[in-house]
């Protein structure tokens, strides 16, 4: 895959990294990735785990040096403008980390008062709308130690919205929600773009961010394998046929499907799945019909990123690089 | 735009603010508030000792029996008595605790990223830490002083020398000895600060840092050892006697802070090289 095909509006980019690359020992974590993440996208950064998405975004905020490449956040170089562009960035890192017999918002006024930019004037009034957006506010007052796991997620994510940001960088940010949790990390994702911040998200659980997204970025042992606009993507998709038949009849549609050229796959030989390619779906299933076949369930379906995903590097996304 | 501009702007107090924070979190760790309690215990269990004992016993030799005559006494005592092991364990563990603790739970990576400059971060660390080795001592000092003249009563201070002092001059004494004692763990400090970045697991680096003066000690053992044992972290710290004699050894003191000062230039280069390069572990 040339990058040239990948790159997007390069302009107005808000993180640009070029040739990046960042080893550990032996292993090659990031290797040489050129990122492009436009301004205002949901940029979803994908892959399995180990893929080099955290390393990488740990070399974007400047908490690991690079091997070698560039990196730039808003136009300046990283890590060396790290003290004029931080302040534009809120960020969610391998989970969130805070002082377990402090209280939430004990934590982030820790976090306000050494940061050197903070205006102690409305600090509690920040801190407090940051707690109610993450659905915090009951549990403000009680210890770190206490909080369930996704009540601690939520908390580092209060973290990085309690100052307007340009960008938000968030690792795995539905870690340790539940679904419901995760529907609000969603829509507070949905949020944050409205207002006009540009959100990097990472996941291993492509679905879960798929929704989101307006770009993503796959990474597969520490390459980037594909960037693209979420429309670009969709484009590119191929529809699939999904056939179900009684079993009896299984060998007859089977044959019917043959008869026009197409690739019936699938494990169940009663659940067949074609790529529809310019064969009209009316006429597909007139063939099936006219063949004796007992059809069950007759649909199209639209790829998802965990099929492109194994299209692109011919591995489940479940295989660690 | 100017609402942008001004974000990267250090507010007004900012460093208050941060080192504010900062000395917060160290005394008010419920951890560090049982080791200032075990400060605080430490005179009341030798007076009462002191108190109880000779009463019976009547006599004895050295320092302790001194308390008996001057309440001030049992300050001195306690310095004395703490200062090679039990003051030095307290400081190593908050010590050792400062950065390593921070990078265990990976607060430090957020620290980084708001963002907070590694100088600085080592510097807020170091004045925590300061602060609690200036409270511990401060309240070594009072508990004595509270103790002592409850118990022993509130008399004129009869020094090393034979000399006789007034009570008023006594607590200047102590107090200046205090001061002493303060200085004479700053190298400690430095050390522990030092191993407290090289590790994310603080109870490591906590007994790393205890073991150096310890290491001191027992090479001032070592009479083949003369050469270098002045310039050792511990070789100075009896040396606080100075200022139960008439006449303090000014020298004795000046050399004892410089050593510290030493200690505390290499041991607080090495942790600023360490904590500035640039990969956050955690």
């Amino acid at each position: 895959m040339s990058q040239a095909d990948d790159a997007n509006v390069t302009a107005d980019a808000v993180v640009t990294t070029t040739g990046l690359v960042r080893r550990f020992g032996k292993q090659v974590a990031v290797d040489g990735i050129d990122l492009a993440v436009p301004s205002g996208s949901v940029f979803g950064f994908l892959g399995p785990n180990g893929s080099g998405k955290t390393t990488t975004i740990r070399l974007l905020l400047g908490l690991l040096g690079a091997d070698a490449g560039t990196i730039q956040l808003f136009s300046q170089p990283m890590p060396k403008a790290a003290s004029k562009v931080l302040p534009r960035v809120g960020a969610v890192v391998e989970g969130p980390a805070f002082f377990p017999y402090l209280s939430g918002d004990a934590n982030l006024a820790r976090l306000q008062a050494i940061d050197k930019t903070d205006d102690p004037r409305t600090a509690r009034v920040r801190r407090a709308e940051a707690l109610e957006r993450v659905g915090l506010t009951a549990a403000a007052r009680k210890p770190y130690h206490h909080y369930s796991l996704g009540m601690k997620q939520r908390l580092g994510i209060a973290g990085a919205l309690m100052r307007p940001r340009d960008l938000l960088i968030l690792d795995e940010p539905t870690n340790g929600l539940d679904p419901q949790g995760t529907r609000e990390i969603r829509n507070l994702i949905r949020g944050l773009h409205a207002d006009g911040a540009t959100v990097i998200v990472s996941s291993h659980l492509l679905s879960e961010v798929e929704q989101v997204c307006t770009h993503v970025g796959i990474m597969s042992r520490g390459r980037l394998i594909a960037q693209k606009s979420m429309d670009d993507l969709r484009t590119a998709r191929v529809p699939r046929l999904s056939v179900q038949v009684t079993s009896s009849t299984a060998t007859a549609a089977r044959k019917a499907l043959t008869k026009l050229k197409l690739k019936p796959e699938g494990t169940d030989p009663a659940h067949m799945l074609v790529t529809i390619g310019d064969v009209p779906v009316p006429k597909i299933a007139k063939a099936l019909v006219d063949a004796g076949a007992d059809i069950l369930g007759l649909s199209v379906e639209q790829p998802g990123l965990e099929d492109i995903f194994v299209e692109l590097t011919g591995v489940g996304f479940d295989v660690a690089g | 735009m100017s609402q942008v501009e001004n974000r990267f702007e250090a507010v007004s107090g900012a460093v208050w603010r941060c080192l504010g924070s900062e000395i917060g979190l160290v005394l008010r760790r419920r951890r560090n508030q049982v080791l200032l309690a075990g400060l605080a215990a430490l005179p009341i269990v030798i007076g009462l000792a002191v108190k109880l004992v000779s009463s019976q016993v009547g006599g004895g030799a050295g320092l302790i029996t001194r308390i008996t005559n001057s309440g001030l006494f049992l300050a001195a005592v306690v310095f004395v008595v703490s200062m090679p092991l039990f003051l030095p364990l307290v400081i190593s563990v908050v010590a050792g605790d400062a950065l390593a603790s921070e990078t265990q739970l990976g607060t430090t990576r957020y620290a980084m990223i708001l963002p907070v400059s590694r100088t600085k971060w080592l510097a807020m660390k170091a004045v925590g830490l300061l602060a609690f080795v200036i409270v511990g001592v401060a309240t070594v000092l009072v508990v004595s002083l509270v103790a002592g003249f409850a118990l022993f009563g509130i008399n004129g201070m009869t020094l090393l020398s034979g000399d006789t002092i007034s009570p008023w001059a006594g607590v200047g004494r102590i107090a200046l000895m205090s001061v002493y004692v303060v200085a004479s763990e700053l190298g400690l400090v430095a050390v522990g600060l030092f191993i407290s970045s090289l590790t994310d697991v603080p109870i490591v680096a906590m007994a790393g840092t205890a073991i150096v003066p310890a290491v001191c000690t027992v090479l001032l053992a070592v009479p083949q050892l003369q050469a270098i044992q002045p310039g050792l972290l511990t070789y100075h710290w009896l040396d606080l006697t100075t200022f139960l004699f008439a006449q303090p050894d000014v020298a004795l003191i000046r050399q004892g802070l410089v050593v510290q000062l030493a200690w505390v230039a290499v041991f607080g280069s090495l942790a600023w090289a360490r904590v500035a390069s640039t990969d956050v572990k955690a």
